[in-house]
C-alpha cells in the first residue's frame, strides 16, 4: 500500500472516530421534552428549601449575570437573607450550548458565596462546599445548594 | 477558563509563562500545547477530542493535498480539497447550525426531529476558519505543510486565540511559530494590551450592560423611544468594549509568548462607510472572508453583477457564521445592502457629504443593525425598531431614569471609542514630557487595581463573541 493511500485511510480514520465519538455523546446528552413546570414542582418539593425567595428576572441577571429572556424556562430560589445560602436554580435551556455559559455562571455564584461565607458562616460554608450539586442533563440545568440537594437531584433525574 | 477570572492572570498565564520561558528552544512549543490542551480541558475535557480529532484531519488533509500538488495531480488534490472542507462544514454545521435547521423544519412540516444535544466545542467557528485557512493556503502554495503535526496542532489549539479570535491566517502563523521566544518588550506590550483589554472588558462593557439588561428586559410594548435608543447605544458600546477587549486580551497573551496577531479593531465607530467599517469591525474576519470568499469568487473585477452577488454572499455568510438565528442573517444582508447602496447607488452624492456627516450617517445604519444582532427574534427586532422610530411614546419615567443613570457612562464609552486618548498619548510622549512613562504606568496600574476589585466581586459574565 502507497503512502498516499495510508495517509488517505488514515484521515477518514479520524473522521470515522470522531463520528463514534459524536454518537456515544449525543446519546448520554439527550434533550427532554418535560414540561419545566412539573420539574420544577418536583425538585423544588424534594429539596424543600425553607430559607429562600422566589427571584425575579432581574435578580437572575444580578446574581448570575445572565439574561432569563435566553432561555425557555429559568426559576431561581434565592437566599431569603443575607445570612442564608440555600439556593436552587433550574433552568430549561433553549440550546444545549447554553450549557457552557451556565456551568461557568453557576461555578462563578458558587465561588461568590463562598467567599462570602468562608471564615465566618461556617453552617452556609459546609452547606456550600457539601450539599451543593450543579448538574447539567442535555437541555435542563439544575444548581441546587440544599441539605436536600441529593433528593433534588434525584427528583430532577427522574423527572426529566 | 476565561481571561477575566483571577484563575487566568493570576494563576493559569503565569505558569504558562514560566514554563515557556524556562524550557529550551522546541520545547517551548510543547509547553504551549500543554497549557492549550490544559484551557481546552478546563471547560469541557470532551472538547479535547474534538479539537484534536478535527485537527488530525485537517493536517492528514493538508499533508495529502501538499504531496499531490508536489506531483502535480491537480485534480486530486481538488477532491482532497473539496473533501476536506466539506467535512469542516458538515462538523460546524452539525454544532451549530443543525437544531436551527431542525426547529425550522419542524414549525414549517408540524414534525418533530430530534435535536443535536451536545455541546458545540469551544471556539469551533474559529478553529473550523482556522483549518480552513491552512487547507487554502496549502492548496494555493502559500503555506507549506510542517513535518510535526504539533505545530499544526498548536495552530488550532493556541490557547489566545481559540475561543474568540482573532483569526490568525496559517501563512502568518508558520512564519512566527519557527522561532518561539520570551522576549521582554514583547512580554511588557503583551501585558498592557491585556491590561486594557481587561479594563474595557470589566470596566466598562460590564457596566454598560447594566442599563442594556434593564432595558432589553422590558416588555416591547412598553419601550418609548428614549428607552430604546439608550439600549441600543449601550449595546453598541458594550459590544465595542467586550470584543476589542478580548481582542486585546487575546493579542496581549499571544504577544507576550512572541506571537503577532492582526489588530482586530481600529475604531470602528468613527467609519465614515460601512465598507470603512468593516475595515475596522473585526478585521481579521473581514480579512478571512475577503481572502478565501469574496477574491476566490472574482471579487470587484468581473462587473458589477458579480460584484453584487459576492458582496451579497460575503455577508450572507457573515451573517450566518455570526449565529443560526434569522436575526443575524437579516443583520448580514443589512450590511451587504448597505455597502451595495454606498458603493453602487449613492457613490457620487456620498462623496460630496462631509466625512462628519458620513461618520454620524454610518454610525446610525451600524446601530440598527445592533437591534437585528441583540434581539432574540425579528419580532422583537421589529417591535425595538418601532420604538427607536417613535412609532410607540416618546419618553417616559422609566426612560428618563435610565438616561439620568448612562448619559455620563454612554459620553465616556464615546471618547473611549475614538483615538483620542491615543493621540493624546502619542503627543505627549513626542514632546518627550518628563511625566509621561510615571504618569502612564501609575494608570496601568491603577487600571489593574480596578480590574481586580471587579473581577474579586463580580458575578460572572461571558464574552459576547464567545457564543458565535
Amino acid at each position: 500500500m502507497t503512502k498516499m493511500k495510508l495517509l488517505n485511510i488514515a484521515r477518514w480514520l479520524v473522521v470515522l472516530l470522531l463520528i463514534i465519538y459524536m454518537i456515544v455523546s449525543c446519546a448520554g446528552n439527550r434533550t427532554s421534552k418535560a414540561d419545566p413546570a412539573a420539574v420544577s414542582k418536583a425538585v423544588l418539593s424534594a429539596a424543600a428549601l425553607s430559607h429562600t425567595q422566589e427571584a425575579d428576572a432581574q435578580m437572575v441577571k444580578r446574581l448570575y449575570g445572565v439574561d432569563p429572556a435566553e432561555y425557555e424556562s429559568v426559576v431561581l430560589q434565592y437566599p431569603a437573607t443575607n445570612m442564608d445560602a440555600e439556593e436552587l436554580l433550574l433552568v430549561k435551556l433553549r440550546d444545549v450550548s447554553q450549557q457552557e455559559a451556565l456551568l461557568a455562571a453557576a461555578n462563578a455564584r458558587i465561588d461568590t458565596q463562598k467567599t462570602s461565607f468562608d471564615g465566618y458562616g461556617p453552617a452556609q460554608y459546609a452547606l456550600l462546599t457539601e450539599h451543593c450539586i450543579i448538574e447539567a442533563r442535555g437541555n435542563y440545568f439544575l444548581l441546587v445548594v440544599s441539605s436536600n440537594a441529593q433528593a433534588a437531584k434525584e427528583a430532577f433525574e427522574k423527572a426529566l | 477558563m476565561s481571561f477575566h477570572q483571577l484563575l487566568f492572570p493570576f494563576v493559569f498565564l503565569p505558569v504558562s509563562l514560566v514554563l515557556f520561558g524556562v524550557l529550551p528552544g522546541k520545547a517551548k512549543k510543547y509547553s504551549l500545547l500543554l497549557c492549550s490542551l490544559i484551557f481546552i480541558a478546563w471547560g469541557n475535557p470532551g472538547d479535547l477530542v474534538l479539537l484534536i480529532g478535527s485537527a488530525l484531519f485537517n493536517y492528514a488533509s493538508g499533508l495529502e493535498l501538499w504531496q499531490f500538488r508536489r506531483r502535480g495531480a491537480n485534480r486530486r488534490a481538488k477532491t482532497v480539497l473539496v473533501t476536506s472542507i466539506a467535512v469542516n462544514l458538515l462538523f460546524l454545521g452539525f454544532f451549530k447550525y443543525f437544531n436551527f435547521a431542525v426547529e425550522n423544519l419542524n414549525a414549517l412540516f408540524h414534525v418533530s426531529l430530534g435535536r443535536n444535544p451536545m455541546t458545540a466545542p469551544i471556539g469551533i467557528s474559529f478553529f473550523t476558519f482556522s483549518a480552513l485557512s491552512f487547507l487554502l493556503d496549502v492548496y494555493r502554495g502559500v503555506g507549506t505543510v510542517p513535518k510535526n503535526p504539533v505545530d499544526f496542532i498548536l495552530y488550532i489549539t493556541f490557547f489566545p486565540k481559540l475561543t474568540s479570535g482573532p483569526i490568525l491566517q496559517y501563512s502568518a502563523w508558520e512564519s512566527q511559530i519557527s522561532s518561539l521566544s520570551l522576549q521582554r518588550e514583547k512580554v511588557e506590550g503583551g501585558a498592557r494590551l491585556f491590561v486594557m483589554g481587561l479594563a474595557k472588558k470589566l470596566l466598562l462593557a460590564n457596566t454598560l450592560a447594566l442599563p442594556f439588561q434593564a432595558i432589553s428586559a422590558l416588555p416591547g410594548d412598553a419601550l418609548t423611544a428614549l428607552s430604546a435608543w439608550i439600549g441600543a447605544l449601550t449595546y453598541t458600546f458594550m459590544l465595542y468594549f467586550d470584543f476589542s477587549g478580548y481582542s486585546d486580551m487575546a493579542s496581549g497573551v499571544s504577544l507576550m509568548f512572541g506571537i503577532v496577531t492582526p489588530k482586530n479593531f481600529k475604531y470602528p465607530y468613527r467609519a465614515v462607510s460601512v465598507t470603512d467599517f468593516w475595515r475596522r469591525w473585526h478585521v481579521s474576519l473581514g480579512a478571512w472572508f475577503r481572502d478565501y470568499v469574496y477574491i476566490p469568487l472574482g471579487g470587484s473585477r468581473q462587473g458589477n453583477a458579480i460584484t453584487l452577488r459576492n458582496t451579497m454572499v460575503v455577508w450572507l455568510l457573515t451573517g450566518i457564521w455570526h449565529g443560526a438565528n434569522w436575526t443575524f442573517v437579516v443583520w448580514g444582508l443589512l450590511h451587504g445592502v448597505m455597502i451595495v447602496i454606498e458603493k453602487f447607488l449613492l457613490k457620487k452624492p456620498l462623496s460630496k457629504v462631509p466625512n462628519v456627516l458620513r461618520a454620524v450617517l454610518t454610525f446610525l445604519g451600524v446601530v440598527v443593525g445592533w437591534v437585528f444582532f441583540f434581539s432574540p427574534s425579528l419580532s422583537s427586532a421589529v417591535q425595538f425598531l418601532k420604538a427607536m422610530c417613535f412609532r410607540q411614546a416618546a419618553a417616559d419615567a422609566t426612560a428618563f431614569y435610565y438616561l439620568r443613570g448612562s448619559w455620563l457612562l454612554l459620553l465616556v464609552a464615546g471618547i473611549g471609542a475614538t483615538p483620542l486618548l491615543h493621540r493624546v498619548g502619542v503627543a505627549l510622549r513626542k514632546q518627550r514630557v518628563r511625566w509621561y512613562f510615571p504618569a502612564l504606568a501609575i494608570s496601568f496600574c491603577l487600571l489593574l487595581a480596578l480590574c481586580i476589585a471587579a473581577m474579586v466581586s463580580d458575578t460572572y459574565t461571558s464574552f459576547l463573541y464567545a457564543q458565535f
